[in-house]
């Protein structure tokens, strides 16, 4: 016996001796009990290093036991069993040490960490198991390992936790022991093979075969809570946490989906299971489960159980990504195994920390929680993030690998499922993280402990920090080597005989700079998230933005390739993002020395520029990055953070602002990334020059238009941006509405301005955003109008502006060959409409100084900005119109509403001015504002005037700039507005200003109504509550026996109620539809 | 009809009413006698077993019959000690067992 | 097989134990004497691992006989040994070499020693007899003085449950000692010879033959306790002293199925029919489910696992249906016997720790009701551990000897196309799973609503909770070394008869 034929079964043992010793322990023995603890967690990952250094070397690392004739036991190290060996190994480690942590003080230890140790070593062994009897055998080793944790408690409620677990595993033991020893009988030794063994075993049954998959998968299933075999695992949540994120995140549920990964693989093999027609049946089951586990997940009150409803959901992405079949999408299922792992432990982890620290076990005493224990919710909210399928967690990697193999599957409905299971995941999600960090605290903590410096015992804080940050490793640095992606992706070659995968390409960072300018932000928020340096830091914000600004105006050409960093990175300044990151570089800096000035007496200031800092970080990344990842990566971030903004002063109005803002930012996400997945399958690659050449069929075009639509504020998709820019601070509200929206119209160019991409669609696009953009430039003017509030003015204005951005966008969907002179123009129009619309806003800020006397002067300059807008002569907002009516110069619908347009920015706009001067004039006693913030609005009109002109995209347009017939064309509609707004004063001071959101408010009062009516007390059980009823009952019926040990014991029919009936009855007609 | 063959109906006629004794009555001394008459059915069938195996008498059965008392006496003896205890530790003979 | 002849080593396995009774009984007063029992255990263990290793080591493939005072078959009492036989003496030799031991830390009281060691003594004599005859008529004489030494040995206790336990058990012995020997008198009086080989090439279907055969039957299931004939077994087993019951369990009533197996499949299968296995099949699948359910509503500790006894000997009657008929070449082989075999193993060793972790409950608590024993765990953890390996492997999970013969179990009865006996041994095991769960959750209830025990807790010696322990270490054991048993197995077993088997399956 070698070495190599030793060491499988040693990281077996490793685990399994520490335990047998721990047992013997007396319970008082702590530091032995520890030290043995941590050795052999340790033990166990060097044995694990070693074997994959082995394994590497190509050497073969198997254990073989000879238990039976023709029947070994094997383990057996290969790629699949490597991945979740480490995933194991590692995730013990952490767990031990929080466990310790946990558990100090309370009785029985010995048992627990005995047991505890039993379990991974029988994870490990089904890790490593080489064919499917060893498997067998460490499954049903693992349920009776993993009992005594369940029950550790010895409460009633974890006896019965402890009962149904029983109850349902022992099943699924059964039904998955049948299925092995039939197919033993069928087809010898059942050893795993990379391509399945069975495709290769003449003369089997396919309906035999067919049949012992189901048995297997039931069996199997049960662990990995497959619905309807789910009931379990939220049951289970009554143990201690550390076992919650161990049965959770590796060993029990992973257990389970292990299994059916190694069953459709290695035992039938993909192709063989297709061609039995078994696969779809299982991913319409794990569908199924995904959308159900999450919708119960949104009705939990109960932390845990909460988490364990996503469980129940995410591990079934698992067995999907498996069954669509397909290289693409078994990466995705394989990933997600590891994936989920460190998500979900982390999420345990922060429950448990809540639970032990504070006393919280439940989502509604969550409120302000954030603030008492920073780290711990920071590594919860990353990890939950995550879970929702924000890039750059990890769980978004497998989630886009999913969908791309979903569509090479032609399984589109997959795509349906994933939309629906992110949306339902940030439903669920999304506000337990609002109650951690924007609401106060409610009261005093149910029962709060203190340890010392920490937030919480170290041993409790560290475990989840640590797979926070290894889950945002994997998704960050998932092309890099040794990542699970890059090992999952070798999986999958193998499975389908892919041979050799293309070489790594090497790095290359010809432009440092740009780098620079997204991570100078991004630092600098990172600083701020630690107190001693919060209060020094904040005050730096505006000069990271300063890379940026140097990059942009500068020469940067040359690529930055990092293959190793997300699916291999791409940041490169081309010439459309040049213009972009121009504007945002100086918007975002002059915002940040605004916002210096206007919060310089806000407590919250250094959480404001938290925020502000990641947006800016994430504006600068989405312009830069070139490949897909990146780009969706830096754009959730951008989106996400701004919602920090826009909640910031936590008005009643600004938490529902942000609501909104929250709901359509899902939504667009999930749109997007519907089409990107659809677009990098069709182009098959995630570079987005590729990506913008692939061709593009409808649905593409009707994702990407909705969800970057959303951003840019697109008629009918517009609804958050005037609730939502308004209510931020206002340099905030500048940057929301000056560059951020602009994120809407640069994916549009980036994606969707290549001609030959849009051949193939049925429906014209362009005429769609065509009128949806002049729509939205029309009825918002209608709508701004009427404000009362000068920053819901500039934001219905935006909506306009962007309106007639899309309008031109659509023209060049419309005409192709109009592409040279309307990407130019449109970039013209927003760099002007960003600069502009940012002055304006911070003009709003200016109202005291502009009551007080001496600063007459200040008004013109505030006119300025509202001029260009408006297109007056020699303004670049006359450049920007000049721009645009030269490049649609054919499209006779655009030249005819364009001057419509223009006399409603100019209505706007002197609507704008004279609200402005209303507050002014109420304005009693001028502040004492200090006069920085003079500086950045002043800063802001300088470029506005120059570098509009100085643009090289300008150089076309200059001399059509000159001509009389433009400037009586400029002229004539800004009058026109002007004595339209004379004659209707009078009226619009007393017309009610249109709320807000305009049509989004009736749609929200009826669902108000219907959510009332739903919950009127008359109905007593609303249909998924029933259901919940239902199963209690059926719980209780399950095991009502054995909760009265002491009265007299029950009749039969009490113990065989429903799971073990429906169990026999449904093998039994298995059984007799073979053999019939 | 031979001798032996109505010996031998006669042992399990025997055996048959015994059997009843054995499941029927209640009380445990007729139990007891029942399992005995039984045994004597039983070696009446051997006993008339050996005669049928003409012309010599075959010793073998005879053999077994002997060795049946020996287990028959030892089986009462041990019972009718179990029931004296049973019946020193309380008064109440009447047993169901053997049902 | 030079120095050592194999043969001449079977009389000493019943001889060996005989003469330990003698000597028990007569050195009963000596107290430091009962260690010499472990002594004599070990030796009978010794000796029971050298059969079994010249047995396997011969090569003649077939089983050994010896004829006794050299006096063949037909009138000579042979003794013959093949590999069914060899492992059942063999795990007769090792449980009671751990019975042994327990046994001398269990009975203490020099009263109660005195009385138990030549009555267990005997036993192992009958157990060893019964395993080696190859003569009908011996073999009544080894089933009397099992009954008889079982039946004195459950009176042990001396309580009047224990008593009564003794007289129903005794009873239904002699019941069913006198049916089988009915049975055997008609098979003489047919085919003249008590030998079972001869029989065995004589018996052919007719009338007497059946009678025969069912009286056999009868006799044998009411002393085995099958289905409808198992009232006794549960007061008889929940009664006796510990050990008792562990080896009652564990290895009396298998030599009556060991018989019935004998008799069946290799001596008068030629008077059985199909419908007949069927029927025994079908009668084991019921004593599963019953025996099961009745476990799971006992509220005694011990009741439970008799029950569970019941319930475990139903999975072996499944032998009888997937065996099927062999045709007329005598002989017990093939992977269904294995499985069964492996059973008889398994739940020998399991049953035993069991029992053996029950009582050692029962002595420290004072009583063995369920609902009274929270927090036994505290006072008895290597017992309640050892009972729930000996429970796991009912329920036949792995790693242990359970798991093993179930998987060999369900194998043959795929093999067999038998498919239906799939689920009594699937459903068998989650009723197990739930009668011994229920048990096991004692482990994490704490005894709150128990009082502070004032008096004395009788502490137990440590050889006590071990004893169970080290069974429960075989049991698992059991499932890692499963090649090497069946290998055994199969010694005795003409080639011919595994050919016969595949046809008749």
């Amino acid at each position: 016996m070698n070495w190599n034929s030793l060491l499988p079964l040693l990281i077996v043992l490793s685990a399994l001796v520490p335990g047998l010793i721990i047992f013997c322990l007396d319970e008082s023995r702590r530091t032995l009990r520890t030290t043995l603890n941590i050795c052999g967690a340790l033990t166990t990952l060097v044995l694990i290093g070693i074997m994959v250094s082995g394994v590497y070397q190509g050497d073969l690392v198997e254990t073989r036991l000879p238990l039976l004739p023709d029947m070994d036991i094997v383990l057996h190290a290969d790629a699949l069993s490597l991945l979740f060996v480490s995933l194991s190994g590692l995730l013990w480690l952490v767990t031990t040490v929080y466990a310790i942590g946990y558990l100090e003080d309370s009785p029985n230890r010995s048992r627990f960490f005995g047991f505890f140790s039993f379990c991974v070593s029988a994870t490990l062994g089904i890790a490593l198991a080489g064919n499917l009897i060893t498997f067998l055998i460490f499954y049903e080793l693992l349920t009776l390992t993993t009992y005594p944790l369940v029950v550790h408690r010895g409460t009633a409620k974890s006896l019965r936790a402890g009962r149904i677990y029983l109850l349902y595993t022992m099943i699924g033991g059964a039904l998955l022991l049948g299925g092995v020893v039939w197919l033993k009988s069928l087809a010898g030794a059942l050893d795993f093979t990379a391509n399945g063994m069975l495709a290769d075993l003449p003369h089997l049954e396919r309906g035999q075969l067919q049949i012992i998959f189901a048995l297997l998968i039931a069996g199997l299933g049960v662990k990995a809570a497959l619905v309807p075999l789910h009931g379990w695992l939220p049951v289970a949540m009554a143990a201690p946490a550390p076992v919650s994120a161990l049965l959770h995140a590796v060993a029990v549920v992973k257990a389970g989906a292990f299994g059916i990964v190694r069953v459709v693989y290695d035992v039938y093999g993909i192709d063989f299971a297709r061609e039995l027609n078994v696969t779809p049946v299982l991913a319409a089951i794990a569908a199924v489960t995904i959308v159900y586990g999450s919708l119960r997940a949104l009705f939990q009150d109960d932390l845990k159980k909460r988490l364990a409803y996503s469980t129940v959901s995410q591990v079934s992405y698992i067995a999907l990504g498996t069954a669509i079949a397909g290289p693409v999408a078994t990466i995705g299922g394989i990933v997600h195994l590891v994936h989920q792992g460190l998500m979900k432990i982390t999420l345990f982890f922060g429950a448990g920390n809540l639970a032990e620290t504070l006393g919280i076990h439940k989502v509604s005493e969550m409120d302000g929680v954030g603030r008492r224990m920073p780290w711990t919710m920071v590594a919860f909210t990353l990890a939950a993030l995550g879970m929702i399928g924000m890039p750059p967690v990890a769980g978004f990697v497998s989630k886009w690998y999913l969908g791309v193999g979903a569509m090479e599957a032609d399984a589109f409905w997959v795509i349906l499922v994933l939309a629906a299971s992110s949306l339902l995941n940030a439903a669920y999600f999304l506000p337990l993280l609002f109650r951690a960090w924007f609401k106060p605290q409610r009261g005093t903590w149910p029962a709060e402990r203190r340890f010392g410096a920490w937030e919480t015992h170290w041993m409790l804080l560290l475990p989840p920090l640590i797979t926070m940050l290894v889950a945002l490793g994997v998704g960050v640095f998932a092309g890099g080597f040794a990542s699970p992606l890059t090992w999952t992706t070798l999986i999958a070659a193998r499975e389908y005989g892919l041979g050799a995968l293309p070489a790594v390409t090497p790095g290359l960072l010809q432009v440092p700079l740009l780098w620079a300018a997204i991570l100078a932000p991004l630092l600098l928020a990172a600083a701020l998230a630690f107190p001693r340096l919060r209060r020094r830091c904040w005050y730096w914000a505006p000069w990271t933005a300063l890379p940026a600004l140097a990059a942009a105006v500068w020469s940067s050409e040359g690529q930055n390739l990092l293959p190793w960093l997300f699916f291999g990175s791409i940041v490169e300044l081309d010439s459309v993002g040049r213009v972009f990151l121009l504007l945002a570089a100086v918007l975002w800096l002059t915002a940040a020395l605004y916002a210096r000035e206007y919060l310089r007496d806000d407590p919250q200031k250094e959480r404001f520029f938290l925020f502000f800092l990641l947006a800016m970080g994430g504006n600068f990344g989405l312009i830069l990055s070139l490949d897909a990842f990146g780009f969706i990566t830096f754009f959730t971030l951008m989106s996400l953070a701004a919602y920090g903004l826009v909640v910031h002063t936590g008005t009643r109005e600004a938490l529902r602002a942000g609501k909104t803002y929250m709901q359509w930012v899902i939504i667009g996400e999930v749109l997007l990334f519907a089409g990107f997945t659809w677009l990098a399958y069709s182009a098959g690659s995630s570079e987005i020059r590729a990506l913008a050449a692939a061709p593009h069929n409808d649905w593409i075009f009707g994702l990407l238009i909705a969800g970057f639509g959303i951003k840019a504020g697109l008629l009918s998709m517009h609804v958050w941006l005037p609730r939502a820019h308004p209510v931020a601070p206002i340099p905030a509200s500048a940057v929301l509405s000056g560059v951020m929206v602009k994120a809407g119209l640069l994916g549009w160019l980036r994606f969707m301005s290549d001609g030959d991409a849009a051949a193939a669609t049925a429906i014209d696009w362009g005429t769609v955003l065509l009128w949806l953009g002049l729509g939205g430039a029309v009825l918002a003017v209608l709508a701004g109008v009427v404000q009362r509030n000068p920053k819901t003015l500039l934001a219905y204005s935006t909506i306009s502006q962007m309106g007639i951005i899309a309008a031109g966008f659509g023209a060049g969907l419309l005409r192709p060959e109009l592409w040279p002179l309307l990407v130019p123009a449109l970039l013209v129009y927003a760099l002007h409409h960003g600069l502009a619309k940012g002055a304006l806003f911070f003009s709003v800020g200016l109202t005291a100084q502009l009551a007080a006397p001496q600063r007459r002067w200040l008004w013109v300059a505030v006119a300025l900005p509202a001029l260009a807008l408006a297109g007056l002569p020699f303004t670049s907002g006359a450049l920007a119109k000049v721009a645009l009516k030269t490049a649609v110069a054919d499209l006779a619908v655009l030249t005819a509403v364009l001057p419509v347009t223009a006399i409603g920015t100019a209505l706007l706009m002197i609507r704008f001015m004279d609200l402005l001067r209303q507050g002014v004039a109420e304005q009693k006693a001028p502040g004492a504002v200090g006069g920085f913030l003079l500086l950045p609005f002043m800063m802001l009109l300088l470029p506005l005037a120059g570098a509009a002109f100085l643009l090289p995209e300008a150089q076309v347009f200059l001399p059509a700039l000159t001509v009389p017939s433009t400037l009586w064309t400029a002229v004539w509609p800004a009058a026109v507005g002007v004595a339209v707004y004379l004659v209707c004063r009078a009226l619009l001071q007393k017309t009610a200003p249109l709320p807000a959101g305009d049509i989004i408010v009736p749609v929200e009062a009826a669902l108000l109504y219907w959510r009332r009516w739903w919950r009127r007390p008359a109905r007593p059980a609303p249909a998924l509550g029933g259901y919940r009823q239902l199963q209690q009952q059926f719980a209780r019926l399950a095991t009502a026996g054995a909760d009265r040990s002491d009265g007299p014991s029950l009749p039969l029919q009490v113990y065989w109620s429903n799971p073990g009936l429906v169990f026999i009855v449904v093998l039994f007609a298995l059984l007799a539809v073979t053999f019939s | 009809m031979t001798q032996d063959l109505f010996y031998s109906i006669c042992g399990i006629a025997l055996f048959g009413i015994g059997l009843y004794g054995l499941l029927i009555p209640p009380h445990i001394l007729q139990k007891i006698l029942a399992v005995n008459v039984m045994g004597t059915g039983v070696f009446m069938v051997l006993i008339a077993t050996a005669q049928s195996r003409a012309p010599a008498i075959d010793p073998v059965p005879h053999a077994m019959v002997l060795t049946g008392i020996v287990v028959a006496v030892a089986g009462t003896a041990l019972a009718l000690s179990l029931v004296c205890r049973i019946y020193a530790l309380s008064d109440d003979t009447e047993q169901d067992a053997g049902r | 097989m030079s120095g050592l002849s194999l043969p001449a080593l079977l009389p000493w396995l019943v001889g060996l134990p005989l003469l330990a009774a003698a000597a028990s009984f007569a050195g009963q007063r000596w107290v430091a004497g009962r260690w010499l029992n472990a002594v004599g255990a070990a030796a009978q263990l010794a000796l029971a691992v050298l059969v079994l290793w010249l047995l396997a080591a011969g090569d003649s493939g077939l089983g050994q006989r010896y004829t006794l005072g050299g006096w063949g078959a037909p009138l000579g009492i042979d003794l013959y040994i093949d590999g069914f036989a060899g492992l059942m003496i063999a795990i007769t030799a090792a449980l009671g070499f751990v019975l042994s031991l327990y046994s001398c830390s269990y009975f203490t009281e020099p009263d109660q020693a005195a009385r138990f060691w030549p009555l267990w003594w005997l036993l192992m004599v009958a157990l060893n007899a019964v395993f080696l005859a190859a003569d009908a008529f011996n073999i009544y004489v080894t089933l009397e003085i099992l009954g008889l030494a079982a039946v004195a040995l459950v009176a042990l206790q001396g309580g009047r449950p224990a008593l009564q336990a003794a007289l129903r058990y005794l009873l239904v012995g002699l019941l069913g000692s006198l049916c089988y020997l009915l049975g055997v008198a008609l098979l003489y009086r047919a085919y003249g010879t008590l030998d079972l080989a001869q029989l065995g090439q004589l018996v052919h279907a007719a009338p007497l033959s059946w009678a025969a055969l069912g009286l056999i039957t009868v006799g044998l299931l009411l002393k085995t306790a099958l289905l409808p004939l198992h009232f006794w077994l549960p007061p008889a087993h929940a009664n006796a002293p510990a050990p008792v019951s562990a080896a009652l369990s564990a290895l009396v009533v298998k030599a009556s199925f060991y018989l019935l197996a004998r008799f069946w499949l290799e001596t008068l299968s030629a008077a059985t029919t199909a419908q007949g296995l069927q029927v025994l099949g079908v009668l084991g699948a019921a004593a599963v489910l019953v025996g099961s359910i009745q476990a799971i509503r006992a509220q005694r500790l011990k009741l439970i696992v008799a029950y569970s006894t019941v319930a475990q000997l139903g999975y072996l009657f499944l032998l009888f249906p997937l065996f099927g008929r062999p045709s007329d070449t005598a002989g017990l082989g093939g992977a269904v016997v294995d499985a069964v075999a492996y059973f008889i193993i398994a739940h020998a060793c399991a049953k035993a720790a069991m029992f053996l972790a029950a009582g050692n409950i029962q002595r420290a608590a004072g009583h063995d009701d369920i609902s009274r024993l929270h927090g036994i765990a505290r006072r008895q953890p290597l017992s309640l551990f050892a009972f729930a390996i000996a429970g796991a492997s009912l329920i036949g999970l792995p790693p242990s000897g359970g798991f093993v013969a179930k998987w060999l179990l369900l194998n043959a009865a795929i093999d067999a196309g038998q498919w239906w006996w799939l689920i009594t041994v699937i459903a068998g095991g989650l009723l197990a799973a739930v009668y011994v769960f229920r048990v096991l959750n004692l482990a994490f209830t704490d005894s709150a609503e128990q009082p502070p025990a004032a008096e004395a807790q009788p502490v137990l010696p440590r050889l006590l909770p071990l004893g169970a322990f080290a069974l429960a270490i075989i049991t698992v054991l059991l499932g890692f070394n499963a090649l090497w048993v069946l290998e055994v197995l199969d010694i005795g077993v003409p080639p011919l008869q595994l050919a016969a088997d595949g046809e008749a399956l």
